[in-house]
């Protein structure tokens, strides 16, 4: 301690009371601290912006992970609402059916108008007796503006429930009636696509009204946008799904991009000795310069946990004519009294087709990681799912039967006294768990802070528990266990998989967090006995997924 | 290096600004810490907490007084503090204190630095926070209170206190002075 303060007055003496006297001599004084003093205090500081930018950066991980919540959200009410739309046509379909008739013949003309306009090729329909009913709905749809869209749903799903209908009792392809479904189910969104579709191949247009007419909801747009990718490449034409796998291939960090990265101000290390002389100020400056991050050897092993929020389809096409007939026994409603049984469950199981929606499935997996490379990541683990599905039929047609004679009966007996009248369309709700093994390959950058990943993968998954439910009829209500022996289902079933997205890694952690989109396609039919060719009737989903994964390494500083 | 320049350093986030402004007030207020505190550790505690409050709300400074009264009261707060945490709550009674304080008159030269820093700091914690912020820092009683959570009248007790016995400190220091023997 050196003191500096005017210890010594000049004589003459000046004199004052005990006040002024220690306000002078103390009020004024200087004393220098121990020069170490500052050192401590800029430890302090910098042990306080560290934990100011720790706050940050939980606060900032609360703010995403709020966002992906309200991402998957409005992602599941969007869904839920186009699926509600396009099923609130369904009745209206059934209703309508002679002015459906009427429509379709009318407008005739014009269609074929509209596909030269539009250029599309002749072959695609060609030598089929609906292709002009059908096409004509298809064209109107792509001239229908976004605010018709709904207005012209409801009166193309009329046309096309109809159409279908008739095609199917006058002996018409049934590519027809799908072809025909497709305006009715996809409005006036998916149209363009499929004329794309068209002009580079007949067989692309197959696949994409088959797709398209199954469902006819948001995931179309996406399974029709892959279609068209697939004939655009075909044509040297690019477009944007195209354009996004290409992205995926090169993960790219972007930190410096985004300036999201670690704060510069974030030291890896805080100094550890805080007391350091004078003298030794002077080299440490050198010493900071050669301090240096270095990534110490990475964890071969990790863990990782993922959650994925999808939409569902099943996908599925019953068969028909006599494969079916024996596991679907007659039905005798007032309306169907008259039908033959063959064709009842060809009627039934088209109008489940045309009206199954996709629902939301869920997907949680714990798998284990090992790093094979330093961008390559091979995964193993378990996983459960639920899926979720809805259709509607007015044949009580549920898992591929027609099996509620009595059950129908009864609801209608009350009703026995009055003159038969057409069927209800009632909603039939399907939901699928099963557990499986995954495994995947993913590629990626083990650096810090953002970088992009993508991943294949495919899976084994058994179908342990299955529950379908017509709305209103509890007593039809069927649930399929594994040991169960009449299921309509495969019990066994394969699937693939892919998707990409952003991980972050926070700096010195041992955890990475991962958000992207994900795909997952059945390698097989979902039900058994398909109608279809299983390359036209596999399951698949399209959602988000996000996982957490632990066990990466951590940052380290040396001193050389 | 102007004031107002390393002012818009330190807000800028500069190390070496605020590095700076270390260096000029340091010395000064590590004077104000001792008189306020027992020992010079227990006075360079004060005078860290000081200055990270310094550095941490510098950006409250409205420029309207020279820089070194803001950190100067910023240090008596930290002071304060540091006497709240070290002196739990006592209940004093406000006792007598006089109305009018003697006029002694001092010769200002006869005193060292060290003596009176000593003086003050031998003083009892809760005197010597009333004396200091009395005496030097110009506060008055009700501010005082206030501060230390303590009544006006209790402040003037332990002021008039603390006084006397700085003054008899004083003395017993002249009489050694001038006649070579010093009672404690």
């Amino acid at each position: 301690m050196v003191p500096t303060a005017n210890n010594n007055t000049p004589t003459p003496e000046p004199t004052g009371d005990l006040e002024q006297l220690f306000r002078q001599k103390l009020g004024e004084a200087e004393v220098a601290p121990r020069m170490h003093l500052w050192e401590q205090i800029d430890h302090e500081l910098l042990v306080q912006q560290n934990e100011t930018y720790r706050r940050r950066l939980v606060w900032h991980r609360w703010v995403a992970a709020a966002c992906i919540l309200l991402f998957l959200g409005a992602g599941s009410w969007f869904t839920v609402q186009r699926t509600g739309l396009t099923g609130a046509s369904a009745p209206l379909a059934g209703r309508t059916t002679t002015a459906g008739q009427t429509q379709t013949t009318g407008s005739g003309n014009a269609a074929g108008v509209g596909l030269a306009a539009a250029g599309l090729t002749a072959e695609s329909f060609e030598g089929q007796p609906g292709a002009t009913a059908s096409t004509s709905n298809e064209f109107v749809a792509a001239a229908a503006t976004a605010t018709e869209a709904d207005a012209l749903a409801n009166n193309l799903a009329a046309a096309t429930h109809s159409s279908a209908r008739l095609a199917s009792l006058n002996g018409v392809a049934p590519s027809v009636a799908e072809a025909t479904a497709v305006s009715a189910g996809a409005g006036s969104f998916f149209t363009s696509s499929q004329v794309q579709a068209g002009r580079a191949s007949s067989s692309s247009v197959a696949y994409g009204t088959a797709a398209t007419g199954s469902t006819g909801s948001l995931f179309d747009l996406v399974m029709n946008a892959g279609n068209s990718s697939y004939a655009a490449s075909a044509t040297g034409k690019t477009s944007a799904a195209s354009w996004l796998t290409a992205l995926s291939s090169h993960p790219v960090s972007l930190p410096g991009l985004l300036h999201i990265g670690r704060p510069d101000t974030l030291k890896a290390a805080l100094p550890s000795a805080p007391a350091m002389s004078l003298a030794q100020a002077a080299p440490k400056a050198s010493e900071e310069k050669e301090r240096e991050t270095i990534a110490p050897r990475p964890r071969k092993w990790r863990l990782m946990g993922s959650y994925a929020a999808s939409a569902y389809n099943p996908n599925m096409a019953f068969a028909s004519a006599a494969g079916a007939t024996a596991a679907a026994p007659s039905v005798s409603n007032g309306f169907s009294a008259s039908r033959n049984t063959t064709n009842t469950y060809d009627l039934a199981a088209r109008e489940y087709r045309q009206n199954l929606r996709p629902g939301f499935a869920q997907r949680v997996a714990l798998t284990v990681s090992y790093v094979a490379t330093k961008h390559w990541t091979i995964s193993a683990g378990l996983q459960a799912a639920e899926q979720q599905a809805t259709s509607q039929t007015s044949y009580s047609f549920l898992d591929g039967k027609l099996p509620l004679q009595s059950a129908i009966s009864s609801a209608d007996k009350n009703n026995s006294l009055t003159p038969p009248r057409p069927a209800q369309l009632r909603t039939a709700q399907y939901r699928y768990r099963t557990a499986g093994v995954p495994v995947s390959v993913r590629y990626g950058s083990s650096r810090n802070g953002v970088s992009l990943y993508a991943k294949v993968g495919a899976a084994v998954n058994v179908l342990f528990n299955s529950q379908s439910e017509l709305v209103g009829v509890p007593e039809a209500t069927t649930t399929y266990s594994l040991s169960s022996v009449g299921s309509p289902y495969r019990k066994v079933q394969g699937s693939v998989n892919g998707g990409a997205g952003v991980r972050y890694k926070p700096a010195s952690a041992q955890w990475s967090l991962a958000v992207g989109p994900t795909a997952e396609a059945g390698l097989s039919t979902l039900n058994a006995n398909a109608a279809q060719s299983s390359y036209q009737a596999r399951p698949y989903a399209i959602g988000m997924e996000a996982s957490v994964e632990f066990g990466g390494s951590r940052a380290a500083t040396v001193l050389h | 290096m102007t004031e107002a320049e390393i002012i818009d350093g330190c807000l800028a986030g500069s190390r070496l600004m605020q590095k700076h402004l270390y260096e000029r007030f340091a010395g000064k207020m590590m004077a104000v810490c001792l008189r306020y505190a027992q020992t010079t550790f227990e006075a360079e505690d004060v005078l860290q907490e000081g200055f990270i409050t310094v550095f941490n709300n510098l950006r409250n400074f409205r420029r309207e007084c020279p820089l070194e009264f803001w950190i100067r009261r910023i240090m008596v707060n930290a002071a304060l503090r540091q006497h709240r945490r070290n002196a739990p709550l006592v209940a004093v009674s406000e006792g007598e204190y006089p109305e009018e304080l003697a006029g002694e008159e001092f010769t200002l030269s006869n005193y060292a630095f060290e003596e009176m820093l000593a003086m003050v700091q031998e003083l009892a914690p809760r005197y010597r926070m009333v004396f200091n912020l009395f005496a030097i820092e110009g506060y008055g009683h009700k501010e005082i209170g206030e501060l230390m959570g303590i009544s006006e009248g209790t402040s003037k007790s332990q002021y008039a206190r603390a006084r006397a016995i700085l003054k008899t400190k004083l003395e017993r220091l002249d009489a050694y002075r001038s006649n070579g023997t010093y009672r404690k």
